[in-house]
């Protein structure tokens, strides 16, 4: 069997198996879509940034000592991250308030909308 | 007067890491033009900080390229270095790598979307202000001829297929070796949406549910910086489907461990520039089945079985049409090895030659 031909008789099984019954669960697999869309609330936590010593790393072999520097450098430096994380925090939740308030609007348009298209 | 040396070949990517491909690539060009006397350094905008001292800081590019040289720009998402870059006086030759529309990446790697979309848009500020364009596929020259570029050159043999790299071998028990239960399957790619790994994976679970119980999948690749990877983990399980692997980023020997023990290649990216790995499953003699898209059927030509059916049992029934017909598994093999001398070490060092001899006389 050439793959020119291997394409089309694979499409001809998998009519065939259908029509035989099988394959019944294909339709639920093409439909499946487990997003997890973060809610309002969660990404008001992730917004407030902080400041993690413990992901510093030497990327390294045998990089322990360079580890320890990085994390002494990132404690002399902790006011300068802080004001940067304050402005980029601030940003994020101002953001996320005018998201917040856009989804009220929008909910409260379409409850009016169902309102009206109910009359 | 300072004399010059003779000129050399400076090449500059966007991103560079110890297991991407385009500065797997770039190092490979690197010897080759070492090798012809033009050697030059490597650059990076952006650098992994465990590719060490082999690809620099780009910040430090422009003292080091001078008006006789030539500077590759390998061109594969947004970054300002690139852009700069035009100001230097060297002659430049872009390589397009081709850049994953935004719009698969929104949703997982929004950052990556940004950039593939900047990328996207700004190339048309490269048309006409190169000396030479290159794409390894007329899937991607398209894109450049889209955005402005009159002359762009093809040359599907761009990309070294290193068969000395594919040879060596993780030392047994490491963990990278496949089972012996039943059939591996197997792809090789980043966790990105247009790869559509979650499309690999639900056909995998017809053809483990209704052909073969005690297959595996192994999806090898590294997770990037998204949550695709945690979805697809969540379509694993919603789909009730077993033995699914996601192994993260693999060293060669053990990735090439994993496609000398597989039974077949599956591959159902909807957007691919090149898809080195499919060459590299040819190499190891593996049946590739195959979604017609992208530059995919380029690449692989008649050695795989290419499909055009969306249907996931259509795929399911290729697969175990790979892993159980011998004639058809010698067929692919024989193909796949005529294909590969397409990509002989040879080409490509004539194909770097071609594109970068012109440009130094």
């Amino acid at each position: 069997m050439t793959p020119e031909e291997a394409a089309a008789r694979a499409a001809e099984r998998a009519r065939a198996a259908r029509a035989a019954g099988e394959y019944a669960d294909a339709d639920r697999l093409e439909g499946l879509d487990p997003v997890e869309q973060p809610s309002l609330q969660r990404l008001r936590e992730w917004g407030v940034l902080e400041v993690r010593h413990d992901v510093l790393r030497s990327t390294r072999r045998g990089g322990a000592p360079i580890t320890a520097f990085k994390r002494f450098l990132a404690r002399m430096l902790v006011q300068y991250h802080n004001e940067e994380l304050a402005q980029a925090t601030r940003f994020n939740l101002h953001l996320l308030a005018h998201v917040g308030a856009l989804r009220e609007r929008v909910d409260k348009l379409e409850r009016r909308l169902r309102e009206l298209e109910g009359r | 007067m300072r004399r010059r040396r003779s000129p050399r070949v400076h090449q500059l990517l966007s991103g560079a890491g110890p297991y991407d491909a385009i500065t797997t690539q770039a190092r490979a060009w690197r010897d080759l033009l070492a090798g012809w006397g033009w050697a030059g350094d490597l650059w990076a905008a952006a650098r992994d900080p465990a590719i060490g001292g082999a690809v620099h800081d780009a910040r430090g590019m422009a003292r080091r390229v001078g008006a006789g040289d030539v500077l590759i720009l390998h061109y594969s998402a947004h970054a300002p270095a690139l852009e700069e870059a035009l100001e230097l006086p060297a002659r430049k030759l872009l390589v397009y790598h081709n850049i994953t529309p935004p719009e698969y990446l929104w949703e997982h790697e929004p950052h990556v979307a940004l950039a593939c979309a900047l990328g996207r848009e700004r190339l048309a500020a490269f048309a006409g202000r190169v000396d030479a364009a290159l794409a390894p596929t007329e899937f991607s020259a398209a894109d450049l001829r889209a955005a402005g570029f009159a002359d762009v050159d093809v040359a599907p043999a761009l990309y070294l297929i290193d068969r000395d790299r594919l040879a060596a071998r993780a030392p047994a028990g490491d963990g990278a070796a496949v089972g012996d239960r039943g059939p591996t399957i197997l792809f090789v790619g980043r966790l990105s949406h247009n790869k559509r790994q979650d499309r690999v994976l639900k056909a995998f679970a017809l053809y483990q549910r209704h052909r073969a119980p005690a297959a595996r999948l192994v999806l090898a690749g590294s997770a990037g910086s998204g949550t695709y990877g945690d979805y697809l983990r969540r379509l694993a399980a919603a789909a009730e489907v077993r033995d699914v692997t996601l192994t993260g980023p693999l060293s060669q020997p053990r990735l090439n461990a994993l496609y000398a023990g597989a039974a077949a290649f599956v591959c159902l990216s909807e957007h691919e520039g090149f898809c080195l790995p499919v060459l590299e499953a040819l190499h190891f003699g593996l049946p590739v089945v195959a979604a017609r898209a992208g530059a995919v059927p380029e690449v692989v030509g008649d050695a795989a079985v290419l499909l055009d059916d969306r249907d996931l049992a259509t795929v399911a029934e290729a697969i175990d049409l790979c892993v159980r017909d011998e004639p058809l598994r010698e067929e692919l093999r024989r193909r796949g090895q005529r294909r590969l001398r397409d990509f002989e070490p040879q080409r490509t060092a004539e194909t770097v030659r071609a594109a970068v001899a012109p440009l130094l006389d």
